[in-house]
């Protein structure tokens, strides 16, 4: 068997080039309906093309300079774009049924193409090195956690992000939409339902049991090979009007229109791009807020020292699915001791230079644990009453040993930008992973900033956008369930919503395989809409009485 | 908020982006008032650019979407709806694809003989 030869006359059979680009088309896809898919397509070459631009010049680039950031609004605009024209995609696909006569494939990767584009979306958005990714990056990690996909794929870390963003995920959606557009062109685009459900039926059975090999090609001749071949258009379409048609015209004028369109969104109504909010920031503005925080890092009491895995091992925030909690199998990966990393660690090394922090940390670190709870619980106290100037917190005289002067060091390290570096060192020289920070914020700062945009998860926030541009508004009903019980009162509640999705995912993939449900579309009846003219066109035929159309439509305008 | 404060808010948006774009001042400088007020929030996030003021909610019962979302929630329905309802221009040079017949498929509804495409 020579396997050049039964590839290429594989090729041959599944793809002659008059179907991979056909100069003529069904007459019924006289709709707009049509449309979205080549939008999207146009969309997607556009995000591609400014989305290599954006990377070639670096994160300082698009939020410095003027045409960076002009880039930077095409690209968001383009996102926009491609997810309204896709929406509007599988709405309509929807409606005619697209998975029907052997299509049921062809709906299930333009599905997963969807899931794909969100996933790449949200990596994009946490990319964008401003508040609104700082944001979504820590309300996003817990549902991640929940699952058990946080202790690998950490939303906090903007290296791994922008990797999957710039590199692994486009790629995967460009090979997914390749492959979708192939599946269309090597069977066309799916007829009108018949007039009656019976024939339905009949031309069903008959398409859904076509063969994917050609006759003659080392197949015998049998019963089987009466089938049609499912490639076979010509045959697919008998009987029905063509008209002339120029794909890459087509394609040709929806690019330069979403491109028209996205630039003039973007030199009109620019991009998001609210600065991010930084440690030192965090402690200028809001010094009592700052220590108070670093204190609970320091005696435990933290969100983040009590979170449990992938960062250690409290109880805080642990969920279930059932019985079973993926976040402890999975356990801890990204270890945060939060007394050592937030506040010993920074101090010791302020320490090298400032003799008189160094005997007040000696003194903390030799006392016993019992003598640090004390003196820590005195402190808190004494914070409620605290004022602050010039950077210096002052509490009422108590027994809180050392920590007054460690807490007004590690508020100078705020205030002078210090903590921000310290928290990002690691081993390497490079330093492109925000959890350490980021989490230190989402105690307490990052939710104030995001209540004053109304972007809390009890504020739909996930979908919501700084200022007045338009967020992830496909991820509405991701959002939804947190708004709702018992979602929104369940301690597993990102675990929950995360469960539900997928189930609902996997609904939309395979829905085409759900016997009775995958009818909806022929009651819901919009397909006599889209395709009003081809039944007017059936109905008018003489001699087809009754609205049951004939096998031969004759048209010669 | 109600459709006539709806259509003067997008209005307003876009009017201001207009004048900012043309150098110009803008009378909606004070939506920005209450982020600014808030000591988490920067200089540069004080500007009087509309779009980047404070954001405008649409909020029923445990609904609560900001305007930008539900402007366009609105129009990917209306153009769904347009999309379905409207016709492309084309209806000239039709043509029937036909073939000779051969063996059994199903038409339209009828049972005809057919024949595979060379």
């Amino acid at each position: 068997m020579n396997l050049t030869t039964a590839i290429r006359e594989r090729v041959r059979t599944w793809m002659p080039l008059e179907d991979l680009l056909p100069d003529q088309l069904p007459a019924f896809v006289r709709s707009p309906a049509y449309f979205f898919g080549v939008i999207t397509l146009s969309s997607l070459v556009l995000l591609i093309i400014s989305g290599i631009i954006l990377a070639a010049f670096g994160p300082q680039w698009w939020h410095v300079d003027p045409i960076g950031h002009f880039v930077n609004s095409v690209h968001f605009w383009c996102v926009q774009a491609f997810f309204f024209s896709l929406a509007l995609h599988l709405w309509t696909e929807f409606f005619k049924a697209a998975w029907r006569h052997g299509r049921k494939l062809t709906w299930v990767v333009g599905a997963i193409t969807f899931v794909a584009a969100i996933g790449t979306a949200f990596t994009g958005y946490l990319s964008q090195t401003n508040f609104d990714s700082q944001w979504i990056a820590v309300q996003g990690k817990d549902g991640m956690n929940a699952i058990g996909i946080g202790a690998f794929f950490n939303l906090m870390n903007f290296g791994q992000m922008y990797g999957f963003h710039i590199v692994i995920l486009p790629l995967f959606v460009i090979f997914l939409v390749a492959l979708h557009m192939l599946q269309i062109r090597i069977r066309g685009i799916v007829r009108p339902y018949a007039p009656t459900l019976k024939e339905e039926h009949e031309r069903e059975s008959l398409w859904r049991h076509a063969r994917h090999t050609a006759s003659g090609s080392g197949i015998t001749q049998s019963a089987a090979d009466q089938r049609p071949l499912l490639s076979d258009q010509g045959r697919y379409y008998r009987g029905l009007s063509m008209m002339p048609y120029d794909l890459i015209k087509e394609g040709l004028i929806a690019l330069v229109v979403v491109f028209v369109l996205v630039v003039v969104l973007s030199g009109f109504l620019s991009s998001p791009d609210d600065p991010p909010l930084t440690l030192q920031q965090y402690a200028q503005n809001n010094p009592v807020e700052f220590v108070t925080t670093a204190l609970g890092e320091l005696d435990g009491t933290g969100t983040i020292a009590q979170y449990g895995p992938p960062y250690n091992n409290g109880t805080g925030s642990i969920q279930y699915i059932g019985p079973i909690s993926l976040q402890q199998l999975v356990g801890v990966t990204i270890p945060i001791d939060t007394a050592q990393v937030y506040v010993l660690q920074p101090l010791s090394v302020a320490a090298q230079t400032d003799p008189s922090l160094a005997a007040s940390l000696q003194v903390f670190t030799q006392a016993s644990a019992s003598q640090q709870a004390a003196w820590e619980n005195a402190y808190s106290t004494a914070l409620g009453k605290a004022t602050a100037s010039n950077g210096h917190i002052t509490v009422p005289s108590g027994n809180s040993g050392p920590l007054p002067a460690m807490m007004n060091s590690l508020l100078s390290l705020g205030t002078s930008g210090a903590l921000d570096g310290l928290l990002l060192r690691s081993k390497g020289f490079f330093q492109n992973d925000f959890t350490r920070p980021l989490l230190f914020l989402s105690e307490d700062a990052l939710p104030a900033k995001a209540q004053q945009f109304n972007m809390l998860g009890s504020q739909w926030g996930m979908m919501a956008d700084t200022g007045n541009y338009p967020g992830q508004a496909w991820l509405w009903l991701y959002t939804f369930w947190y708004q709702i019980p018992p979602y929104n009162s369940s301690p597993s509640g990102d675990a929950l919503v995360w469960v539900t999705m997928a189930f609902l995912t996997a609904l939309l993939v395979f829905f085409p395989y759900l016997p009775y449900l995958n009818r909806l579309p022929y009651y819901l009846g919009v397909h006599r809409l889209i395709w009003r003219e081809y039944y007017h066109d059936v109905q008018a035929v003489p001699g087809r009485g009754g609205g049951i159309a004939g096998p031969v439509i004759e048209h010669s305008e | 908020m109600t459709m006539g404060v709806l259509r003067s808010h997008i209005l307003q948006v876009v009017h201001t982006n207009l004048l900012l774009h043309m150098g110009l001042s803008s009378p909606l400088s004070s939506m920005n008032s209450e982020c600014a007020t808030s000591g988490l929030m920067d200089e540069e996030q004080k500007g009087d650019h509309a779009m980047t003021g404070t954001t405008q909610y649409f909020h029923v019962g445990f609904i609560l979407i900001s305007l930008a979302n539900l402007v366009v929630i609105a129009l990917l329905v209306v153009v769904f709806i347009l999309a379905v309802v409207l016709r492309r221009p084309e209806r000239s040079h039709l043509s029937t694809l036909a073939a000779p017949a051969k063996t059994s498929e199903v038409t339209d509804g009828k049972i005809v003989q057919t024949e595979e495409r060379p």
